[in-house]
């Protein structure tokens, strides 16, 4: 053998070895001894049956055999165990004859590649697509499914035969489709897909929402999809849920302020008996004063319409404002109706009520209802936190920035102590005693501000208590 | 008439139609008539003269109306009308206690008003421990 085939044989990543018609080995090389896991020295000089005598047993001697009777045998996947390790491994390899130059047969050689690894990764492979919770597909760039795991076939209930027909697209919500197509256009420029959600129709036509990760490599697309319609259930009940406790929530402050209503009810009513009496009583003595009954039923009227005025407020308030339009409102008239309800109820347990700077001109993107509950809210912490002080009172304040507008709530509270400063805006916190407060009250206000873009905060600077509402300014409707 | 003059009312409320409104039903009942926006306006004008009856509103703003009986109880056993919007029990019996003579609950009307009032009055003469208390 020339040094150039030597070192061939040498370097190849296959084994190779060679044999006479003893099958006595002349042909060793390195990757052999890798693949058998005996080395070169072992075997070279000495006999097939000499170094492995199992091989009697397991067959591979026939190989031997028919090679030397002229047979050229190609074997795929052939069991084979390490000699070393005891392990059992995986080959594929040629066996040929080698004939002198009369075509008399002296020996045999074989080419052997160790196919384990290999075959163990794609068993892992395997056992990973077919085990897989997830939905998992090969797809080409024509639009169809190549290969889809068992996880797929279960939720999709087509039969594999019947996805490989039908362009995926087509199993796509249609209303999802066009968000599909733009996807599927960056699949054609090779980008791959971090993060995309879809609806799949499933053959009884019910839908599951997905989450796919996809990549691309030429011509074929790899995804993963994670069935999402659990968590978008629960999603929409915990929406729904919070949306209840909102509304509940509400109810509570309602049903706290409900005395201070009944008074601001009642006093208009009085009025209005009073003077109903008075004209009445004025009319049976037959005393002739135009003027005075005039007055009397001009009274009525105008407390009627007080009452009026009380009345919209509650009904405003009561009503669930999460689904109203969000509109431009002047910040004063906000406040001046969420003031309304609270007037009579923050006076009946002695609070003041400094009404700061308001200017006019601001104006808050806003649905009001909403506003006006989480005012209401604040007051109500105030004044369940600030009731029995020497001198309460809460201050009402808006500043106006360049692209926002600072709503604050003041009262002469103490500020709030450091280590309640992080649990305060969490749902059920409450300091308040058993019955009185949900706990509910500011992590529910600074939900809504949160959904008008803005932003609830404590301002720790303040030396008395005071939160800050930030809100965005109107934007220009088109 | 007490001795030939006009009943004098102090007529306490903070909302000042209703002040206004009991004010002019009572004057054209024929009574005189001072009027006070809170307890402590009610207290100094107490102070000032003396009046037969007081009726006071008991939430308002400086002094409320239970501060301004046991004013009235400590100084004279002048007959006290305590008026409210709020219906509870609680602060009826309170209002006893102290020693209002009636507890009226918003809204009422005005002859009842002067009917209670001309109650007050007699029970207080003939018995300055009598208590009653109506709607």
């Amino acid at each position: 053998v020339s040094d150039f085939f030597q070192s061939l044989i040498d370097r190849s990543l296959d084994g190779i070895m060679a044999f006479d018609t003893r099958l006595v080995y002349t042909v060793w090389n390195h990757a052999m001894e890798e693949i058998a896991g005996v080395p070169a020295e072992k075997v070279i000089g000495k006999s097939a049956v000499e170094v492995f005598p199992h091989i009697q047993k397991t067959g591979v001697l026939v190989l031997y055999e028919r090679v030397l009777k002229g047979e050229t045998i190609s074997i795929v996947n052939q069991e084979f165990t390490y000699l070393t390790t005891k392990e059992r491994g995986y080959y594929d390899g040629n066996w040929v004859p080698i004939r002198d130059e009369e075509k008399k047969i002296v020996g045999g050689y074989a080419v052997i590649s160790d196919v384990t690894k290999r075959n163990r990764a794609v068993a892992e492979q395997k056992q990973f697509f077919d085990q897989s919770l997830d939905v998992i597909c090969v797809a080409g760039l024509d639009g169809y499914y190549k290969r889809v795991n068992p996880a797929f076939v279960n939720l999709i209930g087509y039969s594999l035969e019947e996805l490989l027909k039908i362009p995926f697209l087509e199993l796509i919500h249609p209303d999802d489709r066009a968000a599909a197509e733009e996807e599927m256009k960056k699949l054609k420029r090779g980008e791959p897909i971090e993060r995309f959600e879809c609806r799949l129709v499933c053959k009884d036509g019910s839908y599951h929402w997905l989450e796919w990760r996809t990549s691309v490599v030429g011509e074929t697309i790899y995804a993963s999809g994670r069935d999402l319609s659990e968590k978008k259930k629960m999603e929409k009940e915990v929406a729904e849920q919070r949306a209840a406790l909102v509304f509940s929530s509400k109810m509570v402050a309602l049903g706290e302020m409900a005395a201070g209503i009944a008074h601001e009810i009642n006093t208009p009513l009085a009025v209005i008996g009073m003077n109903a009496g008075h004209a009445r009583s004025m009319i049976e003595a037959d005393i002739t004063n135009p003027a005075a009954l005039l007055r009397a039923v001009e009274k009525i009227e105008s407390t009627v319409e007080r009452i009026a005025g009380v009345v919209k407020g509650l009904r405003f308030f009561a009503r669930d404002g999460s689904k109203d339009r969000f509109e431009n409102v002047s910040a004063k008239i906000v406040l001046e109706g969420a003031m309304g309800l609270c007037r009579e109820f923050l006076k009946n347990k002695g609070i003041v009520i400094l009404e700061g700077e308001i200017p006019e001109s601001a104006v808050i993107r806003c649905r009001s209802v909403q506003m006006s509950q989480v005012i209401l809210n604040l007051l109500n912490n105030s004044s369940d936190a600030i009731e029995g002080q020497a001198e309460p009172w809460v201050k009402i304040e808006v500043l106006e920035q360049e692209d926002s507008v600072l709503i604050s709530i003041t009262d002469s509270g103490p500020g709030i102590d450091l280590e309640l400063r992080s649990k305060i805006m969490q749902p059920f916190f409450t300091t308040k005693e058993v019955g009185r407060g949900t706990g509910l009250g500011l992590s529910v206000a600074r939900g809504i501000i949160q959904e008008h873009g803005g932003e609830l905060r404590l301002d720790t600077e303040c030396p008395n208590t005071r939160f800050v509402i930030e809100l965005p300014k109107e934007r220009a409707s088109n | 008439l007490i001795n030939g003059k006009k009943v004098l009312a102090l007529v306490v409320d903070d909302d000042p139609d209703l002040l206004q409104t009991m004010g002019d039903c009572l004057k054209t009942a024929g009574y005189d008539v001072v009027l006070a926006a809170n307890g402590k306006l009610a207290q100094e004008q107490f102070d000032k003269q003396i009046v037969d009856v007081v009726i006071s509103d008991v939430r308002m703003p400086e002094m409320n109306g239970i501060e301004l009986l046991r004013h009235v109880s400590k100084t004279r056993p002048t007959p006290f009308i305590l008026i409210t919007g709020h219906t509870d029990d609680i602060e009826a019996k309170e209002a006893l206690e102290f020693g209002a003579s009636t507890f009226m609950a918003k809204p009422f009307r005005s002859d009842a008003l002067v009917s209670e009032i001309q109650r007050a009055m007699q029970f207080n003469r003939k018995n300055p421990f009598g208590i009653r208390w109506t709607r």
